[in-house]
């Protein structure tokens, strides 16, 4: 189901205008994203590289360092955005 | 000149790795990048001369500094011969896929979040309208032309060989639409030049990547980086 659009005279055609429709409208998209899904993570969920950097990574960010961000002082008392691993959001 | 210490509150005991000005009393040499090996033995530095940015690349043992290995020459972010790897992001996603669909040689293998890949449709999305004074409208004669010249998803040419590519995106993403990822990647997946995979991985419960939590940075960079690096271990 291609779409053609005439821009300055110039005639062109799109493909895959179908995958623009949102998700949540379209069971045609949501089919091609969980297909899309399904064969990136066989791909690579095979990857030796990909487990070496998920447990270099889950080290690193998962630190116990706690860290003070988006520093505000109003009125003497100081504001901060903490965060404190391994729990999981700031 | 790149130096040592055990902890930033004990800098009495920092002690000098590699000093351009020794190397170059005319103070012209200086350092472009350094990068230190994972075991910390060794360092890598890029010296360049006259504020060329071609640096040649010399390698110090962090204990002694002395010199190790030779020099790699006429190093610059440039380099020939697919071995280039990229990982690029949103606005680097769309400067990532001009450059992948022009010159498709060049690279290894991409991991590209959350990126902008059709310049023609991306004023119609609902941050679209706020993008216009930095990329152009197609309403503009002038502007179409430009935009259309570059756009990565028009670019894409049936039977080329293109590098490995991953596409990443969060669904609820506000700031670029992630259609722009699914359109890009079924364009690649059906020119078709090579056995090359094209992937996209879609999270249901992410955005633009502001706000993600530490586990889906972990899931997602392993992802990203872990691709890039199984094209550098193994051409």
């Amino acid at each position: 189901m291609p779409v053609s659009d005439t821009y300055q005279g110039t005639v062109v055609t799109d493909p895959y205008r179908w995958l623009e429709t949102p998700t949540a409208e379209s069971a045609e998209v949501k089919g091609f994203i969980d297909a899309q899904n399904a064969y990136a993570r066989a791909f690579l969920a095979a990857l030796p590289e990909r487990t070496a950097v998920k447990t270099r990574l889950a080290e690193i960010l998962g630190a116990a360092t706690v860290g003070y961000g988006a520093l505000d002082e109003v009125k003497g008392q100081l504001y901060a955005l903490k965060l404190e691993p391994p729990r999981r959001s700031a | 000149m790149i130096v040592v210490m055990p902890g930033p509150d004990k800098p009495g005991e920092e002690r000098v790795v590699v000093d351009p000005n020794v190397i170059d009393p005319s103070g012209k040499t200086a350092i472009d990048w350094y990068h230190v090996s994972p075991d910390g033995k060794l360092v890598a530095v890029s010296l360049s001369a006259g504020g060329s940015e071609t640096g040649d690349v010399h390698v110090f043992e962090t204990a002694t500094g002395k010199q190790v290995f030779e020099v790699v020459p006429g190093v610059n972010a440039g380099t020939a011969g697919g071995d280039l790897e990229w990982l690029a992001g949103s606005n680097g996603g769309l400067l990532m896929g001009a450059v992948v669909t022009q010159r498709p040689d060049l690279f290894a293998a991409v991991s590209s979040y959350v990126g902008i890949y059709d310049m023609l449709r991306v004023e119609t999305e609902p941050n679209g309208a706020f993008n216009v004074p930095e990329f152009g409208t197609v309403t503009d004669p002038a502007q179409f032309a430009a935009l259309y010249a570059y756009s990565p998803y028009h670019h894409v040419v049936d039977g080329t060989k293109y590098p490995p590519t991953l596409f990443l995106v969060g669904d609820n993403d506000v700031r670029v639409a992630s259609w722009h990822s699914r359109k890009m990647v079924a364009r690649l997946q059906a020119a078709a030049g090579d056995a090359a995979p094209h992937l996209l991985v879609t999270s249901f419960d992410a955005g633009h990547g502001i706000g993600s939590s530490v586990q889906q940075t972990v899931e997602q960079n392993a992802d990203g980086f872990g691709f890039l690096l199984h094209y550098l271990a193994a051409p």
